[in-house]
């Protein structure tokens, strides 16, 4: 392998990873945060992915209008379905299966509907970034490295969010024991509705990103899932760090996968790495002691 | 006794011989298409030519087996496969069951369903023709037992079709100059089902026996979109002719931007996914100069097509695509073959697509006899090869067909 390829190889990786660091930790931050395994998670990037869609071309909004047009309704979205649909579910006794029913339906519900409203088409559109970043062999769209920059500035505005607000403080006490946090005066029903919020915020990020990437449609969140939560039990079930650390090493081992063996063998060893981790460190590689 | 036993005989022979012939009321039969998943824009596609296939011939407007009338008329059900064999299967028995089929299109698009389908041929005794699906092993699973699937018929001709056409045109273009053959390397990047892998191995085995090396041979999941990895390896190794099969269109225009991006070395074939119009749609500048097959549907280029086009355009709203087409004609040669047939006796209507020898839409449809599969390439369905020249495709081979010649 080449410098040059390997620098591909890595760049790939992380860019790909950010990605899943954007899903997984969204995914992470809910479950560390109220329990909910949120199946339905993959649909806040496709109703994001439409919005930014129909703000950019039908409504000719400038990119960066549209695109933060789309996180906040999203966000208000994913808030909207926490309170109406999964907050009642957890008032009750035995709720945990409950929920995991619940949000597979929803996802389900979702998609169907995107298809009813949207059509199976599947829908282009422009990139925000045009051009390649040409250094010597080494090719890189503007628009896949602005994936990169985007995740990482999310991701630490959240983290900031988290370790360094009053906010965040609130979300932490609320994972560690709702119950001891609301007799605090801590309004965990409330944190739980900007958990989901702010989870569908990370999950838009990513998909505002790939929209031009790849054509918007009813599905594109589907095969994300599987690997966010692969990205979650790799980091530790409930640790946000943990599951941005785990997303960007999952990207990586994915691209040398590739680049190593055949295609086909890529989620063979990324699952097999996930089985490994597991096995030595039942509680994946960072323990969750956060939301 | 003799008398009664008689008597009883001629009784149960007019009690059920209606049940064969063909009533007055519409004959059902069924259809399975994925309408749901990131197949769902072929299967919308399909669906509507089977609709519109059926609407037309209970409205008088069919293209008629007999001449003299009355002819049958049908109710179609169409339901979903979710492009999942298991899914697929329970819809042909609840059809088979709730509806009374007589006769099932299916799988219209995917191969690994039909595989799964072709099955309920001989449980149920139905009649199966399926559209799009082109892989040889279905073929191949007819041969291994003609009796068993004597009730199933592949409307589409084999991958190894595909195959020819690709070696073929390779071929030609190596002696026009238009393809630099330099060190016979190939590679692929395909989808990862049995539709994928057969025209792979087709191509695998031509080119092989042509001194060519296959470099690099990817299959990704079914709509994948992101191809970086896999490119970044195939610049490594530099192929001559990398050739890309998708069935799904965001998987085609992706691959496309990326590979212009990426500025993969030597030319690049593209299989199927160019035939979507949101190919032409969304791949822009980087779709400039794509070779591709088989443009069997072109709207600008054939009168028929155009007409064709109209028509779905005034039911649906939306422009025709090759898989309307195709699934169109598949849905012909199924209610012809009930017509000749003059019953609902799954053998009679067997035989009688068996038989079909049928211009349509997109070519003539005979099928061979010892693997009921359609013949593909010289007279009867076409596999042209197209190249996007100014953002329009032109057909480019055979030479006797083409619309432009090909550049470079």
């Amino acid at each position: 392998m080449t410098g040059a390829m390997l620098i591909e190889t890595l760049l790939n990786g992380l860019i790909t990873g950010s990605i899943y660091a954007l899903v997984g930790s969204g995914i992470a931050l809910i479950y560390g945060t109220t329990r909910v395994l949120n199946f339905a998670h993959g649909e806040a990037m496709m109703i994001a992915a439409y919005l930014v869609l129909i703000g950019s071309t039908a409504l000719g909004l400038p990119p960066v209008v549209a695109a933060l047009g789309a996180i906040v309704l999203t966000m208000a979205a994913a808030a909207l379905m926490q309170r109406v649909i999964i907050a009642p579910i957890m008032g009750r006794d035995d709720w945990a299966f409950r929920i995991i029913a619940v949000t597979i339906g929803l996802s389900i519900f979702l998609q169907s509907a995107a298809q009813l409203i949207w059509g199976e088409s599947f829908q282009g559109m422009p990139y925000f970034f045009e051009g390649v970043l040409v250094i010597g062999p080494v090719r890189m769209p503007w628009q896949r490295i602005a994936i990169l920059v985007v995740a990482g500035l999310a991701l630490g505005l959240s983290a900031w969010l988290l370790y360094r607000t009053r906010l965040g403080q609130m979300i932490r006490a609320t994972a560690q024991d709702a119950e001891a946090a609301q007799a605090f005066g801590i309004p965990a029903g409330r944190v739980h509705t900007m958990v989901f919020a702010m989870s569908a915020g990370l999950a838009a990020v990513g998909a505002i990103m790939l929209a031009p990437l790849m054509s918007v449609n009813p599905w594109m969140g589907v095969p994300y899932l599987l690997k966010a939560f692969a990205v979650v039990i790799l980091g530790g079930l409930g640790s946000f760090g943990g599951a941005v650390l785990a997303g960007l090493l999952l990207g990586v081992v994915e691209s040398f996968a590739v680049a190593f063996t055949a295609s086909e063998w890529r989620d063979v060893i990324s699952f097999g790495l996930l089985i490994a981790v597991i096995w030595v460190r039942p509680y994946g590689l960072f323990r969750g002691r956060e939301g | 006794m003799l008398t009664r036993l008689l008597a009883t005989s001629a009784l149960a022979l007019a009690t059920f011989a209606p049940l064969t012939a063909l009533a007055a009321d519409d004959i059902p039969i069924g259809g399975i298409a994925p309408l749901t998943g990131p197949a769902a824009n072929s299967g919308e596609a399909l669906r509507q030519g089977m609709e519109l296939a059926v609407k037309e011939w209970n409205e008088g407007k069919g293209d008629y087996a007999k001449a003299e009338g009355p002819h049958p008329t049908f109710k179609l059900t169409v339901e979903d496969n979710n492009s999942k064999p298991e899914v697929g299967v329970s819809a042909a028995q609840r059809m088979v069951t709730r509806n009374g089929i007589k006769l099932l299109i299916g799988d219209a698009l995917h191969s690994h369903v039909t595989m799964a389908l072709m099955e309920l041929a001989p449980q149920f005794n139905l009649p199966i023709i399926s559209a799009e699906p082109v892989s040889t092993l279905i073929a191949d699973k007819v041969k291994s037992d003609p009796e068993k699937y004597a009730l199933y018929w592949k409307g589409n001709y084999n991958s190894s079709a595909y195959g020819e056409t690709v070696h073929d045109f390779v071929k030609y273009a190596i002696d026009k100059g238009l393809i630099a053959e330099g060190g016979k390397k190939l590679a692929f990047v395909i989808e990862d089902t049995d539709y994928g892998h057969s025209n792979a191995d087709t191509i695998t085995q031509l080119f092989e026996a042509d001194g060519w090396t296959v470099a690099a041979s990817e299959a990704v999941p079914a709509g994948s979109t992101d191809f970086y990895p896999q490119l970044t390896k195939l610049k490594g190794v530099a192929p001559d002719l990398t050739v890309s099969v998708f069935t799904a269109v965001n998987s085609g225009v992706s691959l496309v931007k990326q590979m212009s991006e990426q500025a993969l070395p030597g030319r690049h074939m593209a299989i199927y996914y160019p035939t979507k119009p949101e190919f032409m749609a969304q791949v822009g500048p980087a779709g400039e100069g794509l070779v591709w097959t088989s443009l069997q549907f072109a709207p600008e280029v054939v009168p028929a097509h155009k007409a064709f086009d109209e028509r779905v355009q005034a039911a649906y709203g939306n422009p025709a695509t090759y898989s309307h087409a195709h699934a169109y004609c598949v849905t012909e040669i199924g209610m012809r073959a009930i017509e000749t047939a003059g019953s609902t006796d799954p053998r009679a209507i067997s035989e009688a697509i068996g038989a079909t020898d049928y211009n349509c839409l997109i070519g003539r449809f005979k099928f061979d006899p010892a693997n009921h599969t359609v013949l593909g390439g010289g007279e009867y369905l076409p596999l042209p090869v197209a190249q996007i020249q100014n953002g329009k495709n032109q057909l480019i081979w055979p030479e006797a067909n083409a619309t432009a010649p090909a550049v470079k």
